[in-house]
């Protein structure tokens, strides 16, 4: 029996994620009540998106390894951990043991945790799992088991979900989404840091007044804002860089192949994850009609992806700037040990900062600095769990082992909470304790602070209006 | 020239005999009709506009409208102008695109959702 088990988990593990998902995916758009053909078709999308991401992946490990390579040797930089961006992260976590369990671990675990009232926040931004996902599997990974890992994916979907309630009059009153909080575990950790840097910020004499135009800026570095040309720019100069100009025919062919093929895998990859993505529309429509059925009347929020907010000139006009600073940040920091060489997630730093604009009120010179310190130190973060995210990646299928260049990704290797969690699961099974417990404390505390909250509004609605009047 | 979908020879040369290429165009155009572009629009040109331009593939299929649905990010808006008819945006647009913009949040909540379909088809089939 045990050696069957085996034998059985084996086959998938050879078999791989672009076949082992697809049927998962099917099956659970069965159980949630899809009909098979089109259960069938999001389940075939997701494998063919993996294939996608998987192509392009390798296009950038043929390219842009060398290329870092050349620099270290010439410069003595070590930027050599590639950052693959969350397109691939997204698709190494779905991939991940932890990532086959995912949808319907965490949809049940969010059920519970709103029959409890331990969140408000009813996520259904299905595809956003993925991030809860690669905590989880960067800790099954460190501590070699996979009950620990999907117990991190959990503690990490109770943090995000009790940041979300608590930032979600942020979102609701300064995006104006009515109903909507962002469960979205690379944007939700960092109002955490910037309330105190808000904090500093508004007693530094100079700081307190300053401010910036978002439409001059947004004008001024538009062009930071289109990944096909930002990757063209960064391959040449990369290029350039790590080549030199030594022998212009072959040095001058080598960099403009570079360069081209950095705007290839800048465009191609989002495009192929969208297929992913496509894949997954069925199974999370079907959720959020078995979850509305479940639960009538119930007020919640609707947790959606922070992209929403992305639009918002002060964010992007945030995201914009940060896009240089966080190449010049790399390359300074790397004398004391960053070794991130930013490129795919150079196009995500506005997810980033989509909570931390409204913390500082739209104030886009404290958003800058606020920004660029939590890259700064996220780079540390990237750094120091690459070889664990690497070598999630390569069980997922997307790097081989021979000569395979560490890997890791600006948005979710740098994040604060996936480091924390990571750390907390490389001390094995009572790190995990703990980190759950103290998920549990902040969710509980979190709902307290939200009941409050509703309390005083009802109180300010009732002297606001006297006679409530029904509305539509 | 005539090899892109979305240069219509008619307004390319109003006044010359079009290129022998045309007649072939037309036929697939159906007559001098051009498809209506819808450009949907996000934070990540991936993540939120991939649902909303599925769902209105499915939508105006049923409808026997023949759209052209394309994906983009909000940043993509920035330096150049969009080619298209109509927006559907699940973020903010930046103020100097003239194209009118319809908002996408009920594509992701379901609220309010035929009824922004329904929107979408008028603009579209006028």
């Amino acid at each position: 029996m045990q050696d069957a088990l085996q034998a059985v988990t084996a086959y998938f593990n050879d078999v791989g994620a672009a076949v082992v998902l697809p049927i998962l995916i099917t099956i659970l758009a069965l159980v949630l009540g899809q009909k098979f053909s089109r259960a069938m078709h999001s389940g075939i999308l997701i494998g063919v998106g993996f294939i996608g991401v998987n192509l392009v992946i390798g296009l950038l490990f043929a390219q842009v390894s060398p290329a870092a390579q050349a620099l270290a040797q010439r410069f003595n930089v070590d930027l050599g951990i590639v950052d693959v961006g969350w397109p691939s992260s997204a698709a190494i976590a779905f991939g991940s043991t932890v990532g086959a369990l995912i949808i319907p671990f965490c949809l049940a675990l969010n059920v519970v945790l709103l029959v409890v009232g331990l969140t408000r926040t009813f996520n259904i931004d299905l595809w956003n799992y993925w991030h809860f996902a690669l905590s989880g599997a960067l800790v099954a990974a460190v501590s070699d088991n996979l009950w620990l890992g999907l117990a991190t994916a959990g503690i990490a979907m109770v943090v995000t979900l009790s940041l979300a309630d608590w930032s979600a009059p942020l979102v609701q009153r300064y995006f104006s989404f009515p109903d909507i909080s962002f469960p979205h575990a690379t944007a939700a950790p960092y109002a955490v840091f910037a309330i105190p840097l808000n904090w500093v910020f508004d007693r530094i004499p100079g700081l307190r007044s300053v401010s910036a135009d978002p439409a001059t800026i947004q004008k001024r570095f538009g062009i930071f804002g289109e990944s096909m040309f930002l990757g063209l720019v960064i391959g040449l100069v990369l290029g350039l860089a790590g080549y030199g100009f030594d022998d212009p025919r072959a040095d001058s062919i080598s960099i403009l192949t570079l360069g081209i093929n950095v705007a290839a895998i800048m465009l191609l990859l989002p495009r192929m994850v969208s297929i992913l993505m496509e894949g997954l529309i069925p199974v999370s429509e079907a959720a959020r009609d078995f979850l509305a059925r479940k639960f009538p009347g119930k007020k919640f929020y609707i947790g959606l992806d922070a992209a929403l907010a992305v639009g918002q000139p002060a964010v992007l006009a945030t995201a914009l700037l940060l896009v240089p600073i966080t190449i010049v940040l790399a390359i300074a920091l790397a004398p004391v040990g960053n070794q991130v060489l930013p490129l795919v997630d150079l196009a995500t730093i506005p997810f980033i900062v989509a909570i931390m604009v409204p913390i500082f009120k739209g104030n886009i010179i404290r958003s800058v600095i606020g920004g660029a310190l939590v890259i700064g130190g996220g780079l540390f973060i990237a750094t120091a769990i690459s070889g664990t995210f690497t070598q999630v990646a390569t069980e997922s299928g997307f790097v081989n082992d021979q000569g395979a260049p560490r890997i890791s990704s600006l948005v979710d290797g740098a994040n604060p909470l996936t480091g924390l969690l990571t750390w907390l699961g490389s001390m094995g099974a009572w790190g995990v304790l703990a980190g759950g417990v103290a998920s549990i404390v902040l969710a509980v505390v979190i709902a307290r602070v939200v009941r409050r909250r509703d309390a005083v509004e009802l109180a300010d609605e009732a002297v606001a209006t006297p006679a409530p009047q029904a509305t539509a | 020239m005539c090899l892109t979908p979305q240069s219509s020879s008619l307004t390319l040369y109003p006044h010359t005999q079009p290129p022998a290429c045309t007649y072939v165009r037309m036929g697939v155009d159906e007559g001098f009709s051009v498809k209506k572009k819808v450009l949907v629009i996000c934070g990540t040109g991936v993540a939120t506009s991939t649902v909303v331009a599925t769902k209105i593939r499915d939508s105006m299929a049923q409808r026997g409208l023949d759209v052209d649905v394309r994906q983009g990010k909000v940043m993509d808006l920035l330096s150049g102008t969009a080619d298209a008819d109509l927006i559907v945006a699940t973020t903010q647009i930046p103020d100097s695109v003239t194209i009118p913009v319809v908002a996408g949040l009920p594509f992701l909540t379901g609220m309010g959702l035929p009824a922004t379909l329904d929107d979408i088809a008028a603009r579209l089939s006028a």
